[in-house]
């Protein structure tokens, strides 16, 4: 892939925008959303480079799981697409009845996984 | 005519048109303020004449220009300041409404503005220690006497009222229904989350009125009062320990200025309200999982193209943090 990859990208967008633009938007509304823009791009060229692993991951975990906690009844989605599979897994989850030991322990290493993509939201409200 | 010119040209008429036999309507100041949850807020200054008589007030409107985090009634918001108006609570008077938005461009609040800061950061800083104490003592001051306030027999517009026995799963199944209704994907851990709440929901010892988002940051004040809490739009009737446990969010908790027991303690001293343990380890937990549901309704409110604060834009984020506080406090 040609570099400047997407995350190097979105990280030098913010950056220019922080010395470029934001000293001329001195107050108001404006620099808020500037501000806000700014802090998503950085955010999203965190999250972008380690999305992908993250989701493999989750969905490789949940299916596990969902085949312990459901055993024979665990019918495996269609989807082969990792996004999309990983959406079907979780609808399955949602499903299950409640209050099930194993797929608690699930949701913990799932968070655990969804705050490494965003360390700051981690910081400011842990 | 400019926006704020022709702003003063209809504030002039909404409060000339209001006020029985006014007068001389004169709007003046009319100046941009922040207004939260995507309200566009002003103050201005309103002077008009009733048979000779000259009254003069510094006034707020709040503008609700765009969905924000939630949809609420602007209309129960209003009455629940008008109930308030003659109690110790310290709140803001609401003066008028346009419910529709025919007079002023979109549904809008007046109230008269009241004297303080409002300064968030400065209130959890480490110093000056013992005023940002000094604060939090009067908001557990304040929240004893809005919980104390006679509001049976007061109109406070649409607002349901509870039981005790039933009011911890009424809230639950409320921000649950949001869920379902704003989330874009399965979310099974908030599944499972609003499945023990509903398990694990508490009596309420006796229903109040709540400000339901009683926190700093949603006051102003001066010196070490509070002169007027702020932002009354989840106003509703509840269980006390929901708007105490909401003040110790770890976003915009006080704890390093006073625990929660202190607070509580203090509330109780107030009020004459107890805090059982019980319900207030519901409610953190509880407030955890409302605030997830807040910040979906945001994130989904601008993916969807009905709100364009960038601010709402990734507060999907928000949800992990929230949602391991959730868990931590489970497992506890």
């Amino acid at each position: 892939m040609i570099r400047p990859r997407p995350e190097e990208l979105l990280a030098r967008i913010a950056a220019a925008l922080d010395e470029t633009v934001l000293p001329n938007v001195t107050h108001g509304p404006s620099r808020r959303q500037l501000q806000a823009a700014t802090s998503v791009l950085r955010r999203l060229a965190h999250a972008i480079p380690r999305e992908a692993a993250v989701i493999a991951e989750d969905a490789a975990d949940l299916e596990q799981t969902l085949r312990c906690v459901l055993g024979d009844k665990f019918v495996a989605p269609d989807a082969t697409d990792l996004p999309a599979r990983h959406i079907a897994l979780q609808a399955i989850a949602a499903d299950v009845p409640q209050s099930n030991t194993l797929l608690d322990d699930y949701y913990a290493r799932s968070v655990a996984r969804e705050l490494s993509l965003n360390p700051d939201k981690n910081k400011s409200d842990g | 005519m400019n926006a704020a010119a022709s702003l003063e040209t209809r504030l002039a008429a909404f409060i000339g048109a209001q006020e029985p036999g006014a007068a001389n309507v004169v709007i003046t100041n009319v100046t941009p303020v922040s207004g939260g949850n995507a309200r566009r807020a002003f103050a201005f200054d309103a002077a008009w004449d009733v048979a000779g008589k000259h009254t003069a007030l510094p006034c707020i409107m709040l503008a609700k220009a765009e969905p924000g985090q939630l949809e609420t009634d602007l209309e129960t918001e209003f009455r629940v300041l008008r109930a308030l108006q003659d109690s110790d609570v310290p709140a803001p008077p609401a003066l008028w409404i346009d419910t529709t938005g025919d007079s002023l461009g979109c549904p809008t609040l007046i109230m008269e503005r009241i004297a303080g800061t409002s300064n968030i950061k400065a209130l959890l800083a480490a110093e000056p220690a013992a005023a940002n104490r000094a604060i939090a003592e009067d908001l557990a001051a304040a929240a004893g006497k809005l919980h104390t306030l006679a509001w049976r027999g007061k109109n406070l517009g649409n607002l349901e009222t509870p039981s005790p026995e039933t009011v911890a799963g009424e809230q639950v199944v409320y921000w649950e229904n949001l869920f379902l209704k704003n989330r874009m994907e399965p979310l099974p851990a908030m599944v499972a989350a609003f499945h023990w709440l509903k398990t694990h929901a508490p009596k309420a010892e006796r229903i109040v009125l709540l400000h339901g988002d009683f926190r700093f940051g949603n006051f102003l004040y001066e010196g070490a009062k509070i002169t007027a809490l702020l932002d009354w739009e989840m106003a509703h009737l509840g269980d006390p320990m929901e708007d105490l446990a909401w003040a110790y969010r770890p976003l915009w908790s006080p704890a390093r200025h006073m625990t929660l027991e202190d607070f509580a303690a203090r509330y109780t001293q107030h009020s004459g309200i107890p805090a059982p343990a019980a319900n207030l380890r519901f409610y953190r937990l509880f407030s955890e999982i409302k605030h997830a549901v807040i910040s979906l309704n945001a994130a989904r409110a601008f993916a969807d193209g009905k709100a364009n604060s960038l601010r709402m834009s990734d507060r999907m984020t928000m949800l992990p943090g929230l949602l391991k506080n959730f868990q931590d406090g489970v497992r506890a």
